[in-house]
């Protein structure tokens, strides 16, 4: 079924979400959830459960915005894949071009467990991947090696993982720390403009409260000035007393 | 002289009991019936060391098994298996017995009706897992197929209130009992969700 007839059919449903979903409807949401999440729809036995299914499977199809995609190959119902030293099984739900392959890689005579639906050129498809992939069961020591280095490089993954994580950590405290000084610096520097700018004024005052006294002290420097005829010890002492 | 083929029935282990995993009576709730002719036999594969263990059991093309379930505290009650002597060989009876707790032309059109006359096979869980999962899912009805034996609707029945009970019987299977496991329980409860899908 197509996305936007699986989408017409949820919304034809939704008229039912409260009351209770009817049989067939439940088929096709047993049937939907199958599809898309490879499980039954868990503890069926309750009410809830199917309301909590449809919610799930409508907000993956929203997500998605399409259906899943199906393996050229398909499965007989009921026959699943287990590969040896895997724990992952596959069926219809969660089977690919690739698993598909590669199973019938390791014997024709599997071929009977899928149905006719797949690809006409699939003996090709599988010399192809003969020849460009190793079987699982060929070579299970090398396989073994490679999987133990891969839990290595996944282990020291995980430690880098941790470390980074402690280092966005540290500098979390450190960008608070930064910020709260440059706060603490704003608030120096405005009060240190605020005590210049006072100053300023204050010294601008002071100035102001100054200015006729020195016109007064000009005017008599002048005046001294013309007088040549008096002594230079006295004038000295004149201008001095002026300036006290 | 030329050689004559024979089998061997010798004991190959001893019958002894399971303290640290003892076994438990009864059957889980959930179970899978097959129409006997949706079964592709020849995509059936059974286990090479041990042939009453099924490994595969798939479905025709475009054939889909139903689920069973039946409430209560002991599900498929009077389900068993039961030696029938013969003259050269003995063989094994299997009954299962199902509730249909629900009733009306849909219900007798879609299962009442084709339990009646048709052949199937029945797929339940024990609750006894055994050591390794491999006890856990035991087929009735592979071998010679499950037909309805006895099917009511008892209006006063207080054990169906007015459900249908039915009782299959595959009779003359040469196996004692036939098991379902591949792999693990969790991938055999995976490929039997495949069946019903």
């Amino acid at each position: 079924m197509d996305y936007d007839r699986v989408i017409e059919r949820l919304i034809e449903m939704k008229g039912r979400y409260d009351i209770g979903f009817s049989s067939i409807d439940r088929s096709f949401l047993d049937s939907l959830h199958y599809d898309l999440f490879g499980t039954a729809i868990t503890n069926t036995g309750c009410s809830d459960c199917y309301r909590d299914a449809y919610m799930e499977i409508s907000i993956r199809l929203k997500k998605d915005k399409k259906m899943p995609e199906k393996s050229k190959f398909e499965l007989k119902p009921g026959a699943v894949i287990v590969f040896f030293g895997e724990s992952k099984a596959y069926t219809n739900a969660n089977l690919t071009d690739e698993v598909a392959v590669r199973f019938l890689s390791l014997n024709h005579e599997n071929r009977r467990l899928f149905t006719e639906e797949i690809p006409s050129n699939w003996e090709e498809m599988v010399s192809e991947y003969k020849k460009y992939c190793s079987n699982d069961n060929a070579d299970s020591e090398a396989i073994s090696n490679e999987r133990s280095e891969v839990a290595e490089k996944d282990a020291r993954i995980a430690e880098l993982e941790v470390a980074l994580a402690e280092m966005e950590v540290a500098k979390c405290a450190a960008e608070v720390e930064r910020d709260n000084l440059r706060s603490e610096l704003a608030e120096a520097n405005k009060s240190l403009e605020s005590a210049l700018s006072e100053n300023e004024s204050l010294k601008s005052s002071a100035a102001s409260a100054t200015k006729p006294t020195r016109s007064k002290r000009a005017k008599t420097e002048n005046t001294e000035t013309t007088e040549s005829s008096s002594p230079a010890g006295e004038s000295t002492e004149q201008t001095l007393d002026l300036g006290e | 002289m030329a050689t004559t083929q024979s089998c061997d029935f010798k004991l190959a282990a001893d019958l002894s009991a399971d303290c640290a995993n003892a076994s438990v009576g009864g059957m889980k709730n959930h179970g899978v019936i097959i129409n006997f002719d949706d079964i592709d036999f020849d995509a059936l594969v059974r286990d090479e060391s041990n042939r009453f263990l099924i490994k595969t059991l798939a479905l025709k093309t475009g054939k889909k098994a139903h689920r069973v379930y039946v409430p209560g505290k002991t599900p498929f009650t009077g389900t068993n298996t039961a030696l029938a002597t013969g003259n050269y060989r003995n063989k094994f009876n299997r009954t299962v017995n199902l509730v249909i707790l629900d009733n009306g032309p849909e219900v007798v059109r879609d299962i009442i009706n084709p339990l009646a006359n048709g052949k199937f096979v029945v797929v339940l869980e024990n609750k006894f897992a055994g050591k390794d999962g491999k006890n856990s899912f035991q087929i009735y009805g592979l071998e010679q197929g499950l037909s309805a034996t006895a099917l009511g609707d008892d209006k006063y029945s207080e054990d169906t209130d007015g459900g249908w009970s039915a009782t299959m019987e595959e009779t003359g299977a040469p196996s004692p009992a036939l098991y379902l496991f591949n792999d693990s329980a969790a991938t055999t409860r995976t490929a039997l969700e495949s069946l019903v899908s």
